[in-house]
């Protein structure tokens, strides 16, 4: 098989891999918003196939690399390709702890998820599917734009945050719940950096530049 | 401006040509007999020949680039309207030649052939068209290199779609990673049939083949509605079972008080009471064993498992039946290391074969033998419960899980069985990561295999 080829196998597994990674993000949100146990046990199920898929990402790209035959672009897009693994293999695992935080909410009555948890989740889930679409149409613009809405993801969370601790002391009975509730907003912001950080990987593959820790360029 | 007809042109030319040639034919003759030629007849002769060889000339010239002009309009005539419509345009001129007419005439021919055919490859076209965009499954085509070439509207309808899905890979427009793996598959010749996916919120059901060209086919089955209303049966069988438990135990409970003292009733009461208890407590197991399979159900693959000693945990279920067995004057038999652990939920192990052992009594004549054994493979422990029973015929093996399905539904009524007992050995089979399988044949006994994996 040529690197080309090679590569463009690649391209689709690595999407296949981003596609279950964002489904487990949805499933496992749902999971907690219907308190539905079901759904959370098959979004840890999805994540061993997420786990197989990084370390078959990861040896292609070794291959790759190792027959010494691409060019520079190809080797900008194989390099790329193992860092966006680890952050998808990462969302896999977040996803996973939103769903088993879930479970301590099935059992039992008191604080409930808020709405504006659903509403995050969307958030966040929608910021891993639209660095996926930044990829397919090779739109390093539309990437970066994903860093501006990481700061809103972040600012539900301080606010989901000051919401547990009120609980906290309102209703010390309640602790475990809205402990679970907070960790669960936690896990959904990590999930909105790990999609900004593919989403600056993405800009590296169309545009060439090195984005991390750095402002965003003028494009 | 009309062209000249053919026949004047032609007639005038060739009194031109016929004057020149005789003109030049008389000079060669006098030059032949010797006579001399006088000198100005000599010039009209060489005159005359030019003249006719030049005529002729011009005359082919003209045939030709007449006929040329013709083939090009006929050839823009046919551009033109093969752009609009299909109707037979007016090719036909008056002035054509006659095999230039008899072309026209077999290209009108050609033309309305094929606008026929045409027209009707576009009608089953569209009739084809509409019946894919109708169907209640979702259909995807690619062709060999696995790019898109056709969704219908319900495949979009059930798919986020995230870009202008033909001419793209399934992965990039339709964001269901097992659309693209059945793809593939099929893009290697392999089919694919029932893989479960997820669209959120749909759940889909997908099937695949490989197309004649090389491409793929992909076909999506909503069953969301489906698992909803599975959902909805189970909440209702285990909602209605509870509620009707409470009225059948008080039934239950004074049926049993007056059994007890059933020498203070007439005597011709006596069968009617005894067909009341029994029936009651018929009831009770029925009840008992709906509310079993729905919470089963309901916690599918939630069972803990962990490595646990077996012998007595089959020891006790065999215990269970052994009243039964003494009764019947049937011999168990367990074979299990004492040493030997296997990944399992006790309490599903227990109710999984302590249910195989009690309709192996019950299926075995009197005096038969019950053997439970233990084998140890490489990938999973085997648990077989083995009778010299009446066995199943093999075309009951497929249904005989099912609730409810009775191989004999006389003889199952009187052994009192709920006809959920099997259907209860699956699901708790399933619910613990086991599964189960059958082996019989008519009159020779029966085995039932639990396989659990290491």
């Amino acid at each position: 098989m040529t690197d080309v080829q090679e590569i463009a196998q690649l391209r689709t597994a690595l999407l296949q891999m981003w596609v279950r990674a964002e489904n487990m993000v949805r499933q496992a949100v749902r999971s907690v918003m219907e308190r539905d146990a079901q759904m959370g046990r098959a979004v840890i199920a999805m994540d061993e196939d997420v786990d197989s898929m990084e370390v078959e990402l990861d040896r292609r790209c070794l291959s790759i690399l190792a027959r010494g035959t691409h060019d520079a672009e190809q080797l900008r897009f194989v390099t790329a390709v193992m860092k966006m693994v680890t952050d998808l293999e990462r969302i896999g695992d977040l996803a996973v702890n939103v769903s088993e935080r879930g479970f301590d909410l099935v059992i039992g009555r008191g604080v409930e998820p808020s709405p504006d948890l659903a509403i995050m989740g969307d958030l966040v889930a929608d910021m891993v599917r639209d660095a996926a679409d930044a990829f397919v149409a090779r739109d390093a613009v539309a990437a970066l734009e994903l860093r501006e809405r990481d700061k809103d993801v972040d600012a539900m969370n301080r606010a989901a945050f000051a919401q547990g601790l009120a609980i906290l002391s309102a209703h010390p009975d309640q602790a475990d719940r809205a402990l679970s509730l907070t960790n669960i907003s936690k896990h959904l912001e990590r999930i909105g950096d790990h999609a900004v950080s593919l989403a600056e990987m993405v800009f590296f593959v169309v545009d060439g530049t090195d984005v991390r820790h750095r402002p965003s360029p003028v494009v | 401006m009309k062209p000249l007809p053919t026949v004047q042109v032609v007639a005038g030319l060739s009194s031109i040509l016929g004057g020149g040639a005789t003109l030049a034919a008389v000079c060669l003759a006098l030059w032949l007999t010797g006579d001399g030629v006088p000198r100005g007849i000599v010039g009209a002769g060489v005159f005359g020949a030019g003249l006719s060889v030049g005529a002729a000339l011009a005359l082919a010239g003209r045939f030709a680039r007449r006929g040329e002009q013709r083939l090009d309009s006929l050839a823009a005539d046919i551009e033109r309207h093969k752009a609009d419509n299909l109707e037979l345009p007016v090719l036909v001129d008056g002035s054509d030649s006659v095999a230039m007419t008899r072309l026209v005439r077999s290209v009108e021919s050609l033309w309305t052939a094929a606008a026929e055919q045409i027209s009707d490859l576009r009608s089953r076209g569209e009739v084809l068209q509409s019946l894919l965009e109708s169907s209640p499954s979702g259909i995807l085509v690619t062709g060999p290199a696995g790019k898109i070439r056709y969704l219908n509207a319900t495949f979009e309808a059930l798919v986020r779609l995230r870009v202008d899905p033909v001419g793209h890979l399934p992965i990039e427009a339709v964001r269901v990673a097992e659309v693209q793996t059945v793809v593939d598959r099929a893009l290697a010749g392999q089919p694919s049939t029932d893989v479960p996916c997820v669209a959120d919120p749909y759940e889909l059901l997908l099937q695949a083949a490989p197309l004649a060209d090389g491409g793929a086919l992909v076909l999506a089955q909503d069953m969301t509605r489906f698992r909803l209303a599975e959902r909805a049966r189970t909440d209702f069988v285990a909602n209605v079972s509870h509620e009707l438990r409470t009225p059948l135990t008080a039934i239950l409970g004074f049926a049993e008080t007056l059994v007890e003292d059933r020498d203070r009733l007439p005597a011709d009461a006596h069968p009617l009471l005894d067909r009341i208890y029994r029936n009651a407590r018929r009831l009770r197991d029925l009840f008992e064993d709906l509310l079993t399979l729905s919470r089963i159900e309901a916690r599918r693959g939630e069972l803990p498992i962990v490595p646990q000693q077996l012998r007595p945990i089959l020891a006790e279920a065999l215990a269970s039946a052994a009243d039964l067995a003494h009764e019947r004057r049937q011999s168990f038999e367990l074979r299990c290391k004492r040493s030997l652990m296997a990944p399992v939920n006790p309490e599903a192990l227990s109710t999984i074969v302590s249910n195989l052992v009690m309709n192996a009594c019950h299926y075995t004549p009197e005096g038969g033998a019950i053997t439970v054994s233990v084998a140890q493979m490489d990938t999973e422990v085997r648990i077989d419960v083995v009778d010299d029973g009446i066995g199943i015929d093999p075309t009951h093996h497929q249904r005989i899980f099912e609730r409810f399905y009775r191989v004999d539904e006389g003889r199952s009524r009187r052994k009192g069985g709920t006809g959920l007992g099997l259907a209860i050995v699956k699901h708790m089979a399933m619910a613990s990561g086991a599964r189960i399988t059958l082996t019989s044949t008519h009159g020779m006994g029966s085995t039932f295999s639990l396989h659990i994996p290491r």
